[in-house]
């Protein structure tokens, strides 16, 4: 899986100093209140093919920088070059609005976490896949329904489900619809908004490794967005730990696993249940909560809940550095730390 | 604490002051305007003068387009002067004054009543849910619901003139009618007064039982309570001291529609039993197209409950800490 | 007793989380609804009576017996009892009223009818009777039931010997299509402001709901006088009609809005909207497909449960006189003879017939609308 970060290819998708702030406005009395910075400056490239994954705390922002990637949401600022198809201009997909931003909408397309809300309990199968078709002017009539037949099948339903409405399935295969619907246009890049968080386990592992088939059958760019880190070391190439709005690591998924950098990023994966009873590793618990996005710690955001922090981290914010080719880290000790990755057991357990 | 009431009060100003657009619809509403309907409503004998005629026109600026003739209107208003009810022939401030505190007497009580009746009764429905008592509150609240105040009234005339003898209606019975003030004339007052209470207490009485039965009833399935009663703690101390405090307040809150629909109720109950307060006044008004009259009292009446529920709020807040300042 | 639990669990939706074979049954979200309003009993009984009320109301020259305006000689004669046993202890197998006859108190100079059991009048179904105009356009003569000679008055005659139960029936043509209309008036005017209120949120959003909160606070029945009074009052009837229903469902229209608002809200939030967004739907189409079909079942329940207040409010004003006036029959005006205190005691049924109809279809909207209130999310527990 990892050949993909070798590559040299030019980025389908840089992300450049994106952010997206709540509120802030200032009222008809009194001074302006502080934004939240739900997305505060973040910065990657994804490549084509790849699968990009996004990991952090609920709250951390994530699912917000997906929306704004899908453009669910309109950012506050910065930028989202995307390189189309045929084209050698990248186009920013953070400035373009209303019809200028159609064509692109076609190839950024979006999973969600929750199966009840991701469907609309009103409509059938068929109109639930068959919309983006109609709406994109892509498919008509009869054309629409053996298109959503084929992509039913494609996830692992049947054709003749078209007719059914959402509430006779199950979570699973709720899922696989909302898959099949993100699959109607055709897209180059799938933003997978912890697409399996709600699931049961055996039923993860399924949604999962379809995820994976689709992704090598259509050559899909995927960013996936989880809190899980199992399932991120399964299926991700590069991930990134985002902590409050802020990219805090980033690098490929191997080396993040096998030592992390940042201290956060340790402590997400000691958090991680192990399968090996005989494991002697000490949990590090993160003490406190989620930074407020609103009124965010001085310093380094992270030191009032991290363990080897100094004095310097509360005055002095750091910045995103690459301490090794193709690792970036966001840290003042980053150098002097030694800390551990989470153990092998991980990927059986999800695989099993 | 005073943010919130400097948010609240601000929030009110708005309030009140598309109440008093709407109560100048009211008052524009009717063809023709009001110094014409005012010469066509005078006898014969009464002169008035052309210079009275002007000196009207120009004082509620009858001449002048919609805004300039309600900002004169409203600041009038906030002078105290409401205009000349001309079916009265007098100043609308003056009928009011007669007339208000006896509505603000029957309505006041009522609001008690309704929620001294009603917080207790729902707290057994929903703690003795489908119990045959809570079947008979049930039932007595879905006809509450359904029997409108006017028809209340009228049905409590027929009882106790069928099955008592009695007189109902009027503020005093016939006997204290010309009567001087005494402890008996006061006692009769009230008791009259007392049969208007129950009457329109007793919509507002089911409607709230109705919530406060649901809220607790949903407080009473949380997982805390499991909790306590695990704890051991007896059942009614533990009810009182948890879910019910939860459940009250959202319940105290709807006043904000409570108080309107009382003032609603005592109106029209006023106008069957014939009590003296701005009811009768308002319909008399409205049928004789007196316009000045009749909004001014909707708009004090509005008034009224919009500053119930502010103080209501307030002492909600004040009560309450958990809800948002 | 089985059979209904036979019936319940043939109707219970196949389980969902059947991992592979999913059951053959389409099953509509609709369909959902309706299985759970259908456990309500009573709200289903409601909804039976209130069928059958309106279809009474659409065929009212048939249903009522005699013509609600024509008088007879029968002044204030109380409502006959129907008999199957006569004075004789002979039993009939067609039920029969008795005739009145009628002397008056010399006090009071009040009629006093007693019954005369010489005068059989056999009830008869589809009988000949007085002529009406059917839906406005057909004439005919048949009533549904009533004496071939002499008369009936099940509900009793009021002061111009009229037939109180054809002015019942007549009258509910007035009463509860006042209700229905203006509700939906009520029901346009809430989704749009409601919609609106809901969509674009900010500066629109505060002043719709500021106006909201006033008329809220505004004591209904003062403001229903207030605007009522602007109706001149030498209208004809029909448009008198039609300015009660506007000014009925101008303050009404509040709480849809206020609903509208709510769910539209909190489906703005919902993925399947935002996923329509990110596939490029359009905003009015996300608006029809998505929105509007979600949050109707709500918007039905607080208009069943709006109904009665309009219905109320009709009754209100016809009987404080500033509504509906005579020679135009709604209960409100029916009610309007209770004003006179001699009419409350001594002729109750004048009144009681009326004020009935109003307490028992305000209990059966108020029964339908609790039962739809639980159907309308039919995927909760």
């Amino acid at each position: 899986m990892s050949e993909h970060t070798t590559q040299t290819a030019t980025p389908i998708l840089s992300v450049r100093q994106l952010k997206k702030h709540y509120g802030g406005k200032k009222p008809l009395f009194g001074p302006a209140p502080n934004p939240l910075r739900a997305v505060d400056g973040i910065s990657f490239d994804v490549i084509e093919g790849e699968t990009f994954g996004i990991v952090g705390e609920s709250g951390c922002g994530k699912t917000t920088l997906g929306r704004c990637i899908a453009r669910a949401l309109e950012p506050t600022d910065g930028q989202m070059l995307y390189r189309p198809k045929d084209e050698k201009e990248p186009v920013d997909l953070a400035r373009l609005k209303g019809k200028a931003l159609r064509p692109y909408r076609l190839d950024v397309q979006m999973i969600f976490q929750d199966p009840i809300s991701s469907l609309n309990p009103r409509m059938t199968l068929l109109d639930i896949i068959g919309e983006p078709m109609i709406v994109n002017g892509l498919a008509k009539g009869a054309e629409v329904k053996r298109r959503v037949g084929e992509l039913l099948e494609r996830v692992g339903l049947r054709a003749d489900h078209m007719s059914r409405y959402p509430h006779a399935f199950s979570g699973g295969q709720r899922q696989r619809i909302g898959i099949a619907r993100a699959l109607a246009l055709n897209p180059r890049v799938i933003v997978c908004d912890e697409p399996v968080s709600a699931l049961d386990v055996s039923v993860q592992a399924q949604i999962l490794n379809l995820l994976q088939d689709l992704q090598t059958e259509q050559n899909l760019t995927y960013l996936f967005i989880a809190h899980d880190l199992g399932v991120v070391e399964y299926l991700c190439d590069r991930v990134a730990v985002m902590y409050v709005g802020e990219i805090v690591e980033l690098s490929d998924t191997e080396r993040l696993f096998d030592k992390p950098l940042h201290p956060y990023t340790e402590a997400l994966m000691s958090a991680v249940p192990e399968a090996n009873p005989y494991s002697v590793r000490q949990p590090k618990i993160l003490e406190g909560d989620l930074a407020n996005a609103v009124n965010r710690p001085d310093g380094c955001h992270f030191h009032p809940r991290c363990s080897y922090c100094v004095n310097r981290c509360r005055t002095e914010e750091p910045q995103l550095r690459e301490l090794e080719p193709g690792r970036w880290v966001r840290c003042h000790r980053a150098e002097e730390l030694s800390l551990s990755g989470a153990s092998d057991t991980l990927v059986e357990g999800v695989e099993a | 604490m005073l943010p919130y009431v400097a948010k609240r009060s601000v929030q009110m100003l708005v309030t009140v002051f598309v109440i008093s657009i709407i109560a100048f619809i009211v008052i524009q509403l009717p063809p023709g305007d009001f110094v014409n309907s005012y010469l066509a409503t005078l006898s014969g004998g009464q002169i008035v003068t052309q210079d009275a005629v002007a000196a009207l026109r120009a004082q509620f600026g009858l001449d002048d387009n919609l805004a300039v003739q309600y900002f004169k209107w409203i600041t009038n208003l906030l002078q105290g002067n409401m205009g000349i009810s001309f079916q009265y022939q007098r100043t609308v401030i003056d009928l009011l004054s007669e007339r208000l505190p006896l509505t603000l007497a029957i309505t006041i009580p009522t609001a008690f009543f309704v929620y001294a009746v009603s917080i207790p009764i729902g707290i057994y429905s929903a703690v003795r849910q489908y119990s045959p008592l809570d079947y008979v509150f049930s039932l007595v609240g879905f006809i509450g619901l359904a029997v409108p105040n006017f028809l209340f009234a009228i049905i409590m005339i027929y009882v106790t003139s069928r099955y008592f003898g009695g007189n109902v209606g009027g503020l005093f019975s016939p006997q204290y009618e010309l009567a001087p003030w005494s402890i008996g004339k006061v006692l009769d007052m009230m008791q009259n007064m007392s049969i208007a209470i129950l009457i329109i207490g007793t919509s507002g009485t089911a409607a709230t039982i109705r919530v406060m039965r649901g809220m607790l009833l949903d407080e009473l399935s949380q997982a805390y309570v499991e909790t306590a009663r695990a704890k051991g703690l007896s059942e009614w101390r533990l009810i009182m001291k948890y879910p019910v405090r939860v459940a009250i307040s959202p319940v105290l809150s709807t006043i904000g529609f409570t108080l309107p629909a009382l003032i609603s109720g005592t109106e029209i109950t006023a106008t069957v039993l014939n009590l003296p307060t701005t009811g009768p006044l308002l319909l008399n008004a409205v049928r004789s197209q007196d316009m000045f009259l009749a909004a001014s009292i909707i708009f004090v009446l509005s008034i009224l409950t919009v500053i119930g529920t502010f103080i209501s709020d307030l002492l909600l807040v004040w009560a309450d800490p958990r809800i948002k300042l | 007793m089985t059979q209904m639990v036979d019936e319940r669990v043939a109707n219970m939706p196949p389980p969902a989380d059947a991992a592979e074979g999913v059951s053959n049954r389409i099953i509509s979200p609709t369909r959902l609804m309706w299985w759970k309003f259908k456990k309500h009993k009573l709200a289903v009984a409601s909804g039976i009576f209130l069928i059958l009320a309106y279809l009474a109301t659409i065929f009212a020259g048939f249903v009522s017996p005699y013509d609600p305006a024509s008088r007879s000689n029968n002044l204030y004669a109380p409502p006959q009892g129907i008999h199957f046993k006569d004075a004789e202890g002979n039993f009939h197998l067609q039920p029969f009223v008795y005739g009145y006859e009628m002397t008056r108190d010399l006090d009071t100079l009040r009629p006093v009818y007693t019954t005369d059991t010489d005068e059989i009048y056999p009830l008869r179904l589809f009988v000949q009777g007085e002529s009406y105009r059917l839906f406005g356009l057909f004439d005919a003569d048949i009533h549904l039931f009533g004496v071939e000679d002499g008369y009936v008055h099940l509900a009793g005659t009021d002061d111009f010997g009229r037939d109180m139960l054809s002015r019942l029936v007549y009258g509910a043509q007035i009463s509860l299509s006042v209700g229905i209309i203006s509700v939906l008036l009520s029901l346009v005017l809430g989704l749009v402001i409601g919609g609106i209120s809901g969509l674009y949120g900010g500066m629109i959003d505060s002043f719709i709901q500021r106006v909201i909160e006033a008329i809220i606070a505004i004591p209904t029945i003062p403001l229903w006088l207030g605007l009522a009074a602007a109706v001149p009052r030498d209208w004809p009837p029909v448009y008198q009609y039609f300015a009660i229903l506007a000014v009925l469902s101008l303050i009404s229209w509040t709480s849809t809005a206020r609903v509208a608002r709510g769910r539209f809200l909190a489906l703005r939030e919902q993925d399947f909207v935002t996923a329509a967004k990110v596939y490029g739907a359009s905003q009015p189409r996300i608006i029809r497909k998505h929105l509007v079909p979600n949050l109707m079942s709500y918007v039905i329940v607080t208009l069943t449960l709006a109904v009665p207040n309009i219905i109320i409010g009709e009754t209100a004003l016809s009987f404080l006189g500033v509504g509906l006036k005579p020679p135009t029959v709604s209960w409100g005006v029916l009610l309007q003879e209770a004003q006179s205190v001699q009419i409350v005691q001594f002729y109750p049924w004048i009144w009681i017939g009326p004020a009935l109809c109003v307490i028992l279809v305000v209990l059966a909207f108020n029964f339908v609308g609790d039962g739809a209130r639980d159907a309308a999310d039919p995927f909760s527990r």
